[in-house]
């Protein structure tokens, strides 16, 4: 029957978000650990609401006060109130994970598009620099590029950044290769379509799956790399709030004071568990190769 | 009804998505006769897959459900087989050809190692017996036997088929269900593969469902047919009825719409008008009418029962379905 | 009058790692205005190669090709944008020619936004309806995407893409044989109304032997790259010169179980176009190669009024063959 099934199909023309979030709902860890992220997130934004003290004022008659009704995660070494401070440093973390996220996919997504798209020579020497970066380990890479450069977030973004654009040129790369072979491209360049508009149009938007994917898993691997740099006091500085410089200055009380050291390491496990769980689900949900 | 191989009764097979059910068969029936092949032809989604995999009880479960109907093979149902019953039943009793291929043999194994396999699953021989079958049913199919050591991929797709059949016929089924076992291959290459098939179900005296889009290939190689159209077979009978007597609308509009070799210049194919109806929404009453140029009230009103207008010949259908002494 | 299209020893070679992949051997041909050829061939004949060749998706290595007269062979970047406009091709597969991301309406659009045809979005708009009107798509469809839509829809959105340009020359490669013979049959006839109304002229590319035989005037066999056969499509069908043709004819299953003429079976499957020597491509299948079959390659030749073929014996075997031709069984 033509009619109803034209009506359906019109019926049907809902995006393929909510075909990804229909099969996102179905898996239960994933569900949880998007709330674990949502949370993190609206942590982040709510922080001046949340956090019950200024996380920089200093109260010396209170330091290293035990976790109590008060100070909800204890005081540190300056009687500031830790809570405040893994609840401020919520911000940094996101800020750090997502922006060097956002620069390694763009990077990766012009260098890959490129490489897969041209091929030959142009393919070669990118894919070949790239292999060169890869094979500089991640933090070795980031903290020589922040010793070049100098401390501080923006660096680290940077230079975090930098070390994530060639792992996602390989993905855009290899999801670019996988798109070309389809007979809609040559469609397109049959009716005079130039380059730039085939690779933006065409390609871009059809490999973004892999794309998202991997921006999503990069933002917990960006946000413990930051902490790491961090705690070896390369990255973001004293007396920001952040989690890894957090631990890194609780280092010397950790065997009196252990409170110290458990919130905020326990902020980065809950947010980097949510986050691959998150990633994972993502993955499952947008590669239709991996539903039966 | 002893005589006949395989005997379908009013089987209907559904698969559901987001708990809706996709009809993929609806109540259908066929019986096929020891020696005899038969032709399954439709169009895409018409269920005529649906209706291979039902037969071997390969219909993915839980996505897709038996919802009634039996299928016997020398008269024990199928559908209640036991796990066990069934191992033996596939490959032994029912083997199948798939569509494809390239994609239906195992890339890691040499074609005479897959061969072999599946005589040894299947009888108690030992590997020097197996692997001796193996090269016969090679030799059967018209390769070399010592090509016994060959991977799939140094076989170009007619080659590949060929060993495909091998694999198929190495147990002596006694049913053969081809889907679709020439639709990937050239015309040339169709022609060797469809030759070969006819020669060796002589042979072995083996019956075959045939499933198929190509009416040239049924006129070729079939004895009965049956055309189903939304999971339901609209008509069904002999070569002859079918060809020459074709009743049903959809049959003719089927015949209608090909090229012929001898139309005359400029003249215009007549295709049936419409899309066949979504499994998920079928209309009410004859799933045909709304393509069909004799359309009824009692068409859109009830779904039709076949008849019998001939013996032998069924046609499902309130217009045309009309027995002889009726007319 | 002129041809529209004239093809004149047209080579393509791809380089492999086995050697040099003729793809397209020597071929010339010209195709009248309004007309259609066929070209007809096995999976690797090297028939959709010669169109896309052509069309300059791919870029020819010998040869020359003329369109209106011109000489296209060689054209610099912006005369390919405008020869875009006079040449079009619809795919074979309408699952995978159409960007999945855009809507139906964004791709019949897009070549009119590419070109500039029209000064406003409204007229362009007017455009895309009157397209989809033309190629028998419901407008209400025009926001849906194409994983919505059937084969046959999907292809009729192919048409309506390759006619916005109002292209005078249409590659049409395989475009019904993904399609189930009900809608195979609609998307022929719509191919032939707008071949009418619009004067178009087509390179028919298909395997599908009773389809071409419908819709072309003339027909030409590919073998191996090279066209092996080329005449009126009725002659052929009554009168095959070349060995190949008329076994390929015989292998047509045909859907009539009283008329079983003989089956030619060939011997073998088709050989590599890799580095072919230089003998005749079709040789080591044929039934009636002999020693001068194996020695150089045979031209096309036209062997009577407007009957071309490329086989050495074809007078010798023009009798023999009648004898062992089709018969009642």
């Amino acid at each position: 029957m033509p009619d109803i099934m034209e009506n359906s199909a019109e019926l049907k023309k809902q995006n393929q978000l909510l075909e990804v979030w229909k099969s996102l709902k179905k898996n239960r860890l994933a569900v949880f650990g998007l709330c674990l992220t949502i949370l993190l997130i609206l942590v982040a934004i709510f922080a001046d609401v949340i956090a019950p003290y200024d996380p920089y004022s200093n109260d010396l008659a209170n330091t290293f006060c035990y976790p109590c009704r008060a100070h909800l995660f204890g005081t540190d070494n300056m009687g500031r109130d830790q809570f405040s401070r893994v609840v401020y440093g919520a911000r940094i973390s996101l800020l750090v994970g997502i922006s060097t996220s956002l620069f390694g996919m763009i990077g990766g997504i012009i260098l890959g598009s490129i490489a897969g798209y041209y091929g030959s020579h142009t393919e070669t020497v990118i894919m070949r620099a790239m292999d060169i970066f890869m094979a500089i380990p991640g933090t070795l890479l980031a903290m020589s590029i922040m010793a070049v450069l100098g401390q501080g977030v923006g660096n680290t973004i940077l230079a975090l950044g930098i070390g994530a654009v060639p792992r996602f040129t390989r993905v855009v790369r290899s999801a670019v290769l996988g798109v070309k072979g389809n007979e809609y491209i040559e469609a397109a360049q049959a009716i005079g379509a130039s380059s730039f508009r085939i690779i933006t149009k065409y390609i871009v938007v059809n490999s973004l799956a892999p794309i998202i994917v991997q921006t999503t898993m990069n933002v917990a691997s960006a946000i413990l790399a930051a902490t790491s740099l961090s705690f070896i006091g390369l990255g973001v500085q004293p007396p920001t709030a952040e989690w890894g410089s957090m631990l890194s200055a609780a280092r010397p009380y950790i065997r009196d004071y252990g409170f110290l050291v458990l919130y905020p390491g326990l902020a980065i496990m809950a947010t980097i568990f949510g986050l691959n769980l998150f990633g994972d689900g993502l993955r499952d949900a947008l590669d239709p190769r991996l539903k039966n | 009804m002893s005589e006949n191989l395989l005997d379908i009764k009013n089987l209907t097979v559904y698969y559901y998505r987001d708990g809706k059910p996709i009809k993929a068969v609806n109540d259908l029936s066929f019986s096929l006769g020891k020696g005899e092949t038969l032709g399954l032809v439709g169009e895409t989604g018409a269920g005529k897959t649906t209706t291979a995999k039902a037969i071997l009880k390969l219909v993915p479960e839980p996505q897709g459900k038996y919802e009634s109907g039996e299928i016997l093979l020398d008269g024990k149902d199928v559908l209640k087989m036991s796990k066990g019953q069934l191992r033996r039943m596939r490959g032994h009793d029912v083997a199948m050809i798939f569509q494809d291929p390239m994609t239906s043999l195992n890339p890691v194994l040499t074609v005479g190692e897959q061969i072999a396999e599946v005589v040894r699953l299947h009888s108690k021989v030992s590997r020097a017996e197996a692997t001796k079958k193996a090269q016969e049913m090679l030799e059967m199919v018209g390769i070399s036997g010592s090509r016994y050591t060959a991977y799939p991929h140094e076989f170009s797709g007619g080659m590949k088929q060929r060993v495909v059949i091998a694999i198929a016929l190495a147990c002596n089924p006694r049913l053969l269900i081809a889907d679709e076992p020439t639709t990937a291959l050239d015309v040339t290459i169709q022609a060797q593969v469809l030759e070969l098939i006819k020669d060796l179900k002589d042979k072995f005296n083996t019956s075959m469902l045939l499933i198929t889009h190509d009416l040239g290939i049924v006129a070729e190689v079939c004895d009965k047919v049956a055309v189903i159209y939304a999971g339901e077979i609209v008509e069904s009978g002999t070569a002859e009825d079918i060809f020459d007597r074709g009743t049903h609308p959809y049959t003719e509009g089927l015949f209608n719409c090909l090229p012929r070799l001898d139309s005359e210049e400029g003249e215009r194919l007549n295709p049936i008008k419409g899309l066949a109806p979504d499994p998920m929404n079928l209309p009410a009453g004859c799933a045909f009418h709304p393509r069909c140029p004799y359309a009824t009230d009692a068409c859109r009103q009830s779904n039709p029962k076949p008849v019998e207008i001939e013996p032998g010949h069924f046609v499902k259908c309130h217009v045309r379905g009309i027995g002889k002494e009726d007319a | 009058m002129a041809p529209l299209l004239e093809v004149k020893g047209l080579k393509k070679y791809f380089k492999t790692g086995s050697g040099l992949l003729h793809a397209v051997d020597d071929v010339s041909f010209s195709i009248e205005k309004g007309t259609t050829l066929g070209i007809v061939g096995e999976s690797g004949c090297g028939k959709s190669t010669l169109g896309r060749v052509i069309l300059h998706l791919l870029e020819p290595t010998d040869g020359q090709i003329f369109f209106e007269g011109r000489d296209i062979t060689r054209v610099n970047k912006k005369e390919l944008h405008e020869l875009r406009k006079d040449m079009q091709i619809i795919f074979q597969d309408p699952y995978s020619s159409i960007n999945p991301r855009m809507t139906v309406k964004e791709i019949i659009e897009e070549p009119l936004i590419i070109h500039n045809m029209y000064k406003s979005a409204d007229e362009r708009r007017h455009r895309v309806q009157e397209l989809m009107d033309t190629v028998g798509l419901a407008r209400r469809l025009g926001n849906a995407y194409p994983h919505e839509l059937d084969g046959g829809r999907r292809q009729r959105i192919g048409v309506a893409r390759a006619l916005s340009l109002n292209p005078k020359f249409i590659v049409c490669d395989e475009p019904v044989s993904a399609l189930d013979v009900s809608i195979q049959a609609q998307i022929i006839n719509l191919l032939q109304d707008l071949q009418r109304e619009l004067g178009l002229t087509y390179i028919f590319i298909t395997h599908d032997l009773s389809v071409v035989r419908h819709i072309s005037n003339e027909i030409g066999v590919m073998y191996l790259g090279q066209m092996v056969e080329k005449t009126n499509a009725r002659e052929l069908f009554k009168n095959q010169l070349h060995p190949y043709t008329k076994a390929l004819l015989s292998a047509i299953p045909v859907p009539d179980i009283h008329n079983k003429s003989k089956r030619i079976i060939l011997r073998g499957e088709i050989s590599t176009p890799i580095d072919p020597a230089d003998e005749c491509r079709f040789s080591v299948r044929c039934n009636h190669a002999c020693e001068q079959c194996r020695k150089g390659q045979p031209q096309l030749v036209e062997a009577e009024p407007n009957h071309f073929v490329a086989c050495k014996r074809w007078q010798e075997l023009k009798g023999r063959m009648e004898a062992d031709a089709p018969m009642e069984v």
